[in-house]
């Protein structure tokens, strides 16, 4: 055994049950369910009865498990699948129709892939992702760990807000596995020195962060795909000689951290070179104006929408079996690269956006399964989970950074998003203002915890990343100022003590609306 | 209230208020205005920081909402919880949104005017995100109102919003605005001089270009008539040149700034008012003028088309065409006895159809209708 590899998948999608359906809202968690997280959830478990070693590091938002577990969102997800798989036989329906047999095929493809998920779900998974979730880390298959409750950009909260988002974070895992998370997913990788302090308070072990937060240099700002990158400032952060290839402890704390691998994030992230981009794979951004479906293929990267080709599933695969092989190839060197460098055992820890693969990389899942068999059948390297690598021995100072463009706070705070920040701060002082008092009615308290909901919700980084990448703008705005308005009529109505018959009644509604948490 | 939509939202609130009504605007803070303010019965609240036109003026339209929904929470309580939110323009539309949907009330916009027509076009990223602001306040309001057929016209084919959805409540004039006259005029206008009038702002969209252009012909048959262009703009220092190029620099005032006493004092004076607007959702500049006894030439475009019958209460040019009305300005200036019946014709015009407490009743007849689908729509759920 040569090289060590710690797989992340870090897996978020806002809140967004009963806020909106389509195009915006509840479709974005369907197609994700849909398109990753049941799949790759099925191919484990298939891995795992094949008797397979797949440890992977998982994290999951708490606002994403409590729609996960919900029974609305279960049924409602039922009933897309349906809807998916009838509009696909329609689809295929009109091809034939018009004896286009090639566009029928891929029609065809589709209603089965929405039966077969359909089938995976109600029957194999009994609906219950969680449990899926839960038995996979039972098996030492899966570790799951927590991130920020709603998924906020830690590195600019207020400090209580902060702590607000890390607690909760780790006390709604707490309510979902029934055992305590190990590690902490800093949300898009956002640290700055402090913050290990407030997750070591909470019992955490370790975190990640990016490549440049412990080498220095420049950093790889690598974004989810789909984002306008406008002009950003790139920092070029000091050289510091030390290495993703090991862990480190914090300086002076107890507290491990990793450094994520570029070499093997680009490879997968990269818009330029990176597999998704391949030819063959299906495109992401065609869509059919007549039931978005997808049914051309990349062919090449730099040509106009109109001079797409049609999709083969077929010739994916066979380019997903290259891609693994290349991918567990490069793993390969890395390790011995490393080796040859003086490091025993390197590490090399790769995170990815869970719904890359299957929602933007529709072959992604596929390729994953593939990686894992290679790894699960190869001498020299092996998938470890986190708290498998022992404690870590050297020390590291951490840089303030993130994974996003720039390497900083840039993508989430910049002159789009600067008002923001603003009304966040004045929403987190809002609610610090009437948490001292000592709430004597049964409705104060219900006020004040569904204050502290709305709270967090408001905090959401997708607000600010939708904001700032003029993607599902007013969607965004919309969200963060209903939050911002239920906030403050909660904390209006509490500072008064005025719980009149239509406050009750409105209450009764938002807790309906925005009823995540159920452990607040 | 800022600028022109802010005296509208107070002239529409100040009847209501007369009509028995409880009215509260929230509106930006400005110089040394109180927070707090009751004028003839309108509680007027003003709140954030004062509105400015700097680089930053969508973040601060965005922080402005956040401080109305603060104000309006605050209040809901103390009124006993409003009835209606009532947004004017994409300014207020997500604080008009929010307050909505989280208080269970039906919401109603005006949209004055549209940034794809004001602009002619989308042509930058600031202008296509309020296009799309206009659009979603357009479509999740209860009902929209417009100050014109054609801007109902235009909402319904930029937005898609259902031609039954959008109401026609024309804006109000309210003459008696128009009756003070300064003590001592800042414009020095002899008997013999023949006055020509323009005031709005100097945009392209308000053709003052053309106007400009039209002058020399007619200078050349009313030697005595004098061009007063009233109000200030971007396209100003071009106007000022394009007039020093056509050597007609002594016959045509720019005011700059002008007060409401001095633009009644030219009003006064004025042989005819001229607003050749190549784009205008509504044309209250017509019926101020109508309102001073002023008789009226029009560009035959957008709102200000609707208000003026050609030949019964103005005089309508084709918008861009300057001889046309070069021709038109001639005909008022030497036509005595017409430019006495559209005149008073004008005037009729304005009180009939343009009277505030028309306009308030029509839009209190609006709020009762959301008001009462609202509530038939919480019965049936």
């Amino acid at each position: 055994m040569n090289a060590r590899i710690i797989m992340v998948l870090h897996s978020h999608i806002p809140y967004v049950k009963r806020q909106g359906r389509w195009p915006f809202g509840e479709v974005w968690l369907f197609e994700a369910m849909a398109e990753t997280y049941v799949p790759l959830i099925i191919n484990l478990l298939k891995l795992d009865e094949e008797g397979k070693q797949t440890p992977l590091t998982m994290s999951f938002s708490p606002v994403l498990l409590e729609q996960l577990n919900s029974k609305y969102i279960k049924q409602e997800f039922v009933n897309y699948l349906k809807e998916r798989e009838s509009m696909a036989r329609s689809d295929e329906r009109y091809y034939l129709s018009q004896s286009d047999l090639e566009f029928a095929g891929i029609a065809a493809y589709y209603a089965s892939f929405y039966r077969d998920i359909r089938r995976d779900f109600e029957i194999d998974l009994q609906r219950d992702i969680i449990e899926a979730l839960r038995y996979l880390q039972g098996r030492g298959q899966l570790e799951i760990i927590t991130t920020a409750a709603t998924h906020a950009y830690l590195p600019l909260l207020d400090r209580s807000d902060l702590e607000n988002q890390v607690y909760w974070g780790k006390r709604l895992y707490e309510q979902v596995f029934s055992t305590e998370p190990q590690g902490f997913w800093l949300p898009e990788c956002g640290y700055f020195q402090g913050i290990e302090d407030v997750l070591i308070a909470n019992g955490f072990k370790y975190f990640f962060v990016d490549s440049h937060a412990i080498e220095g240099g420049k950093p790889l700002g690598v974004m989810s795909p789909g984002g306008s990158e406008p002009e950003t400032e790139v920092e070029t952060f000091a050289s510091t000689g030390l290495s993703t290839y090991r862990p480190y402890r914090v300086e002076n704390r107890d507290i491990t951290v990793f450094g994520r691998n570029s070499m093997v994030s680009q490879q997968v992230w990269s818009s330029e070179y990176g597999y998704p981009g391949d030819e063959d794979y299906r495109e992401f951004h065609k869509v059919s104006p007549r039931s978005g479906f997808k049914y051309w293929r990349v062919t090449n990267r730099n040509h106009p929408l109109d001079k797409k080709q049609v999709y083969n599933p077929d010739k994916a695969l066979l380019k997903v079996k290259q891609h693994a092989a290349h991918f567990v190839g490069t793993l390969k060197n890395t390790g011995q690269n490393a080796i040859e460098m003086g490091f025993s055992s390197p590490l090399i820890v790769a995170c990815y956006d869970t719904e890359l693969f299957g929602h933007w990389w529709w072959e992604g899942v596929n390729w994953l399964s593939e990686v894992i068999n290679h790894l699960h059948n190869s001498t020299e390297l092996e998938l470890v989970l986190p708290s498998q690598v022992g404690p870590a021995t050297y020390e590291a100072k951490v840089f303030e950074s993130s994974w996003g463009r720039g390497g900083k706070h840039y993508v989430w705070e910049n002159e789009e998003t600067a008002w923001m920040w603003d009304i966040i701060r004045k929403a987190g002082r809002e609610y610090q203002n009437l948490k001292g008092l000592e709430q004597e009615t049964l409705m104060g308290q219900k006020a004040m915890s569904q204050a502290l909901k709305e709270l967090m919700l408001i905090q959401s980084s997708d607000w600010l990343f939708m904001v700032s990448n003029n993607l599902t703008r007013d969607y965004a705005m919309k969200r963060f100022f209903e939050h911002y308005t239920k906030l403050l009529r909660l904390t209006n109505t509490v500072q008064n003590q005025q719980f009149d018959d239509n406050f009750r009644e409105w209450l009764r509604r938002i807790q309906y609306e925005d009823d995540f948490f159920s452990c607040l | 209230m800022v600028g022109g939509l802010g005296q509208h939202v107070f002239d529409l609130s100040r009847f209501m208020a007369a009509m028995g009504e409880t009215v509260h605007i929230i509106t930006p803070r400005m110089g040394n205005y109180p927070d707090y303010w009751i004028e003839n019965g309108v509680h007027i609240h003003r709140v954030g920081c004062p509105a400015w036109e700097g680089e930053d003026f969508k973040s601060w339209t965005f922080t402005f909402n956040s401080e109305a929904i603060r104000e309006a929470v605050r209040l809901n309580v103390l009124v006993g919880g409003f009835d209606v939110v009532h947004a004017h323009d994409w300014l207020v539309a997500y604080a008009g949104r929010s307050l909505a949907k989280i208080f269970e009330i039906p919401l109603v916009s005006t949209i004055h005017a549209t940034e794809h027509g004001r602009n002619l076009g989308l042509h930058n990223r600031m202008q296509m995100e309020i296009n799309e602001i206009e659009k979603n306040l357009a479509l999740e309001s209860e009902l929209v109102i417009c100050c014109s057929n054609y801007m109902q016209e235009e909402v319904h084919t930029l937005f898609g919003r259902p031609k039954e959805d959008i109401r026609v409540i024309p804006n109000g004039v309210d003459p008696d605005l128009f009756t003070a006259l300064p003590d001592q005029p800042r414009f020095n206008i002899s008997e013999s001089d023949k006055v020509v009038f323009f005031i709005g702002r100097l945009v392209p969209e308000k053709g003052v270009w053309q106007l400009i252009q039209s002058f020399p012909q007619v200078l050349q048959q009313v030697p005595e008539a004098v061009l007063y262009i009233g109000g200030r703009g971007p396209q100003q220092p071009q106007l000022e040149k394009l007039v020093r190029d056509l050597g007609i620099s002594d016959r045509v005032v720019f005011t700059g700034f002008i007060t409401k006493e001095d633009r009644n004092y030219v009003y006064n004076q004025a042989k005819v008012a001229v607003f050749p607007s190549l784009y205008e959702p509504f044309g209250i500049v017509a019926l101020e003028a109508m309102a001073t006894h002023t008789p009226v030439i029009v560009g035959n475009a957008g709102g200000l088309a609707e208000i003026v019958e050609h030949r019964v209460n103005g005089l309508k040019v084709t918008p861009g065409n300057v001889d046309e009305l070069a021709q038109a300005i001639i005909e008022l200036l030497t036509d005595d006895d017409l430019a006495n019946r559209l005149q008073e014709t004008g005037y009729e015009t304005v009180k009939s159809v343009y009277g505030w407490d028309v306009i308030a009743q029509s839009t209190l007849n609006v709020y009762r209708e959301v008001i009462y689908r609202k509530k038939r729509l919480l019965v049936e759920a």
